[in-house]
């Protein structure tokens, strides 16, 4: 079985409707931003108590929340979580976590009807390590960048970095355009899979280059947008084989990982999607306009 | 001959994760049963050599602590880390937690987690407490009063409201230390000053402060060598006590201290007691030498904590006892008198004892503390998680599943789409898992959830270097070149591809290995591990099995 033997799509032509759509996105992610005044951070940021409770019999979640809100936590967040009778509540109060777990265990109990409340996991975070994350977070960002950067200027060229630079931070923000419209909490997990985005998104720029950087030193007549768009071509089915294989761990991942990772293996899924978008429509167009703008002679 | 010993270095690659893997397949396919059994130096080589898995996989308590170096001077700033994680490793081992993690974190954190684990108090108890012991003099009832006249005295016109204290409305020249007032030469006994109230039950209501007696009105009596406060208003004797006022009133070498727990009121109700105590300890912990429990001789459901201080030790306390008979010592741990004794005669042999101790937990957890040692400067919990067990289960049973599922769906996809090649690809790919799983044995890591997904997202890595070679080798077959050559053409090209794209995450990987805390750096640990193993394998050893099978006899043509 074989996919794509002779692709021929001509990509490099439709470039500036691909980078159109990519920028109507994060403007649209930008503002979504601005109107939500930035994003919704986790407990790992904002600091407070995360109790896992578990219940004999189930009870409608507004039930709980009714009675969560009557124990005094205003604005706790509360979700169904893995078996039916799990509730994970979320509190941002900065306080004893433990204190709070017993309140609320017993709030709990006292409004399902004297159940058995079994508190399975207390998380307390200060709002402190939320700030020190937060930097530690940005500075593996930019770090990572800066590691990249350097390598791929040294293994390719200077412009061949700039461009995976480009690509990566187009993915990071339309990734991060998502989260914002539709919510999603930012937390440690999700930033981990951020950066594994970064990698895989990466990883599949550079198999594209790679193939630039062969056909640059055999078909040194061609004209420099069709080489590309052959190198693309060239490596079309590679590229959607792994980013579909992937795709398949991922959705072993979704359906089985349980609710722990299903913010990390969401976000990979999507990155993925934008990742490869990106290797095909950004990285290497961007390589293409530079040549337009400023054409290299030596090659 | 180049295959040759390529092949003697997968062979040693296979050995090796053998060895490795061998004790974490036999230790976790024993029964719990089996486990017990074993002797203290077998399940010691298990816990060391098979696999770790994280708390959130078996459950625990994960704690940030903070070490409070502010009063410390330059010099014992310098080591103060090394000693608080010294003497928390002292406490952890003595309560018993098998394979603590003790790390520091920056400057001034340490993490702890103790698996296992699931009793929050517990670990609050072991790990938050200084366990500064001190023993000091507590001042007689007559300087107790003075202080408290000249208390009353000084806070004279003070509002207090809720827990807000307003001193504007006290006159600043009325303000005097308690030794240079000569009205209090007379001093009455303090419990005359007091309110006559016996106690105050929860339904009775305080009493309100009164104008001339701002201090004492707040006070219930003075009993034991203290004076009891009911327990609703200790915050604002509190706050009375920490005005500027109050602290000129106090005399300058004593303090007050409060008592550790409360006590029944008579009457009904509950007090803390208030102990005004020299301000400068005359003995310490560090001479402690021995802390054990025993019942109380008094109340037999209670545990005490009986303590043995060394030679130069039991020499002070003994001058110290001598000089001080029928007076009370308070025994202050942590800045709290846990208990304020009389002293009944001379005590030589350097022993005493810590009584009126909540639970028999309590007493265990302080008589560790104790024998470990104080921590060289306070410390605060700032984070703390706790993941229970069931959280854990279900967790590795989800885990295995999703790893399981993943693996088999990318190897059905490999076998259709590349034939026999996928089915060696696959092969590759299953010996870089393993490969992956000893060398995180090995390096002794924890193989936490995080982890897990890692692993699963290096089987998308190991697929991408085996589908690029697999490109590559259809590529070269496209061009007419033979099995042989394709082969051979298709490593060689794929071989720059695969390495470039596998450093620049490799460089991701090692950022976030850097940077990370915790869950972080375990996913960046096994993704650089996997990339590496998926490398090696996709490169070298399903290379050397084309090597051989196409050496052995002319293949037509090739199942890709």
């Amino acid at each position: 079985m074989q996919f794509f033997t002779d692709a021929n799509v001509n990509f490099i032509r439709i470039r500036r409707h691909a980078m159109l759509i990519s920028a109507v996105i994060i403007l649209a992610g930008l503002i979504s931003l601005a109107v939500h005044r930035g994003f919704k951070t986790s407990i790992d940021f904002a600091g407070g108590a995360l109790v896992e409770i578990g219940l004999q019999q189930p009870v409608p979640v507004s039930d709980i929340r009714a009675v969560v809100g009557k124990a005094g936590f205003d604005g706790a967040e509360i979700t169904r979580f893995g078996e039916a009778g799990d509730y994970l509540i979320k509190v941002k109060s900065v306080g004893d976590a433990a204190a709070v777990a017993e309140q609320l265990k017993d709030a709990v109990s006292a409004g399902v009807g004297g159940q058995t409340v079994d508190v399975r996991r207390v998380e307390s975070v200060g709002p402190k390590i939320g700030s020190e994350l937060r930097t530690a977070a940005f500075w593996a960002v930019i770090y990572s960048l800066i590691g990249i950067l350097i390598y791929v200027s040294f293994r390719f060229d200077f412009r061949f970095a700039v461009a995976a630079i480009i690509a990566t931070a187009h993915d990071v923000l339309i990734t991060l355009a998502f989260f914002s419209f539709v919510g999603m909490e930012i937390s440690l997990s999700v930033i981990a899979a951020l950066l594994t985005i970064v990698g895989y998104s990466l990883n599949d720029t550079i198999v594209v280059f790679d193939r630039i950087r062969e056909n640059l030193g055999v078909r040194r007549r061609e004209d420099f947008g069709t080489l590309v768009n052959t190198s693309i071509n060239e490596t079309l089915s590679r590229t959607v084989i792994t980013g579909g294989t992937t795709l398949l761990a991922l959705a072993a991942l979704l359906a089985f990982g349980g609710e722990v990772i299903r913010d990390f293996a969401l976000t990979l899924t999507l990155g993925i999607i934008i990742g490869t978008f990106s290797s095909i429509f950004i990285a290497s167009p961007v390589l293409v306009e530079w040549h337009i703008w400023r054409p290299k002679k030596s090659k | 001959m180049k295959t040759r010993w390529k092949l003697v270095i997968i062979l040693a690659v296979m050995v090796f994760c053998a060895w490795a893997l061998f004790p974490s397949f036999r230790y976790y396919s024993m029964s719990g049963e089996a486990r017990a059994r074993m002797s203290s130096e077998q399940r010691d080589m298990y816990l060391d050599r098979a696999l770790k898995l994280g708390l959130d996989l078996q459950g625990g308590v994960h704690l940030v602590m903070e070490v409070d170096d502010s009063k410390l001077d330059e010099n014992a700033k310098k080591d103060v880390m090394d000693r608080a994680i010294r003497i928390y490793r002292n406490r952890i081992d003595q309560f018993g937690v098998a394979e603590p993690v003790i790390q520091k974190q920056g400057d001034r954190r340490i993490i702890v987690e103790l698996p296992g684990l699931s009793d929050v108090d517990r670990a609050h108890r072991i790990l938050g407490q200084t366990a500064q012991l001190e023993f000091r003099l507590v001042r007689e009832q007559d300087e107790v009063s003075r202080t408290l006249q000249a208390l009353d005295r000084n806070l004279r016109g003070v509002k207090v409201t809720g827990s807000v204290i307003d001193t504007t409305g006290i006159d600043a020249d009325t303000t005097r230390t308690a030794s240079k007032t000569p009205e209090t030469q007379q001093a009455s006994a303090a419990d005359s000053l007091l309110p006559t109230i016996p106690g105050a039950a929860d339904n009775v209501p305080l009493p309100e402060a009164t104008e001339d007696r701002p201090f004492t009105s707040m006070l219930l009596t003075y009993f034991d060598g203290g004076v009891v406060v009911d327990e609703r208003r200790k915050e604002t004797v509190d706050l009375l006590l920490q005005t500027e006022q109050a602290q000129r009133a106090v005399p300058s070498n004593s303090a007050f201290l409060w008592g550790a727990e409360t006590r029944p009121v008579q009457g009904g109700g509950n007090g803390y007691m208030l102990y005004l105590v020299e301000k400068n300890a005359t003995l310490d912990g560090s001479t402690l030498t021995d802390a054990t429990t025993s019942p109380d001789p008094d109340n037999p459901t209670q545990l005490n904590v009986n303590f043995r201080l060394n030679r130069q030790g039991a020499i002070i306390f003994a001058r110290f006892t001598g000089e001080n008979i029928g007076r009370h010592i308070a025994i202050v741990l942590d800045q709290k008198v846990r208990s304020a004794p009389t002293v009944q005669s001379k005590i030589p042999s350097g022993e005493g004892r810590i009584t009126g101790i909540g639970s028999d937990d309590e007493a265990a957890d302080l008589s560790i503390v104790l024998r470990a040692g104080a921590l060289p400067a306070p410390v605060s919990i700032v984070e703390e998680r706790t993941v229970g067990p069931s959280l854990g289960r279900d967790s590795i049973e989800s885990g295995k599943k999703a790893a399981m599922a993943g693996f088999v769906l990318v190897i059905i996809f490999m076998i259709v789409y590349y034939k026999l090649s996928g089915a060696l690809a696959s092969f590759a790919m299953i010996l870089a898992m393993v490969m992956i799983l000893a060398v995180m044995a090995t390096l002794r890591a924890t193989l936490t959830m995080p982890g897990i997904a890692g692993l699963i997202l290096t089987i998308g890595m190991a697929v991408d270097a085996n589908v690029l070679i697999l490109e590559r080798v259809r590529e070269e077959l496209r061009r007419g070149k033979t099995v042989r050559s394709a082969i051979d053409a298709g490593y060689d090209k794929a071989f720059s591809t695969i390495l470039d794209a596998n450093v620049t995450t490799l460089i991701t990987a090692f950022v976030l290995w850097q940077f990370g805390t915790g869950p972080i750096k375990g996913f960046a640990t096994t993704l650089s591990v996997g990339i590496l193993s998926s490398m090696f394998t996709a490169l070298i050893v399903t290379h050397v099995v084309y090597d051989i099978i196409t050496s052995r006899r002319h293949l037509e043509r090739l199942s890709v």
